[in-house]
């Protein structure tokens, strides 16, 4: 008979295998909320305009894990891939998001039910949402010392 | 003006904390660091629960509202007057 793997082993793959990115478009109301929100921050900053201030680079005066994503964003719509990378590694993953979130938000009922499902599932059983989140706080932490 | 931004900054701080810790109860450590490196994230999720009566978000999210729009008016004023 074969041994059950103990609790805490389970409800530990439960936290990182669990879907981050199917539960923020499960619904289309807060998809099409999150598009708007992010439309409105990149077009305040391609226009030059102030856009969300960061709580902590306001008051710690270091930048957060996010800080320079919205630069980075911009630059990668102009075509600056370049840039945009060293500006911050990960916007070509928030802009393979942000399409995604977009496509939940507009996409007739079938095939957004389908996308979600499949987002779900990608989610489940790669665990990339972790690891990319994961990976976001290192690329922050070697930012923060320098290292790149 | 300083006394005034000195406030508006410290509510952003706290009311922000506040969101973000029951984020992270609320939707578990995946969507909480999310949260942390998205703070607009965490703004947003605090008004789309704003009417959660286990959360009580309200007096924070009005406060951090308020705070925000404080602190662009006074943006405005200091880059107008300078």
């Amino acid at each position: 008979m074969q041994a059950s793997p103990p609790l805490v082993v389970n409800s530990t793959r439960r936290a990182i295998f669990a879907p981050v990115l199917a539960s923020l478009v499960r619904q289309r109301r807060d998809a099409a909320i999150l598009v708007g929100v992010g439309g409105i921050q990149v077009g305040l900053h391609l226009l030059g305009w102030p856009g969300w201030p960061c709580p902590v680079h306001q008051i710690l005066g270091i930048p957060c894990p996010g800080c320079g994503l919205t630069t980075a964003v911009g630059l990668l719509l102009r075509g600056d891939w370049q840039e945009a990378v060293s500006t911050h590694a990960f916007a070509p993953v928030l802009v393979l998001a942000f399409g995604l979130i977009v496509l939940a938000a507009v996409l007739p009922e079938g095939l957004r039910q389908r996308l979600v499902d499949g987002l779900t599932r990608l989610e489940q059983r790669t665990g990339i949402s972790a690891f990319l989140l994961v990976g976001l706080l290192l690329y922050w932490g070697l930012r923060l010392f320098g290292s790149v | 003006m300083g006394a005034l931004q000195i406030v508006g900054t410290l509510i952003i701080w706290v009311a922000g904390i506040v969101v973000l810790v029951r984020l992270f109860q609320k939707e578990g450590v995946l969507k909480g660091i999310l949260g942390l490196i998205c703070m607009l994230y965490t703004f947003v999720w605090g008004w789309q629960r704003v009417k959660d009566p286990e959360l009580n978000l309200k007096n924070w999210m009005y406060a951090w509202t308020a705070a925000i729009v404080l602190g662009m008016i006074l943006n405005v004023i200091g880059s107008s007057g300078s």
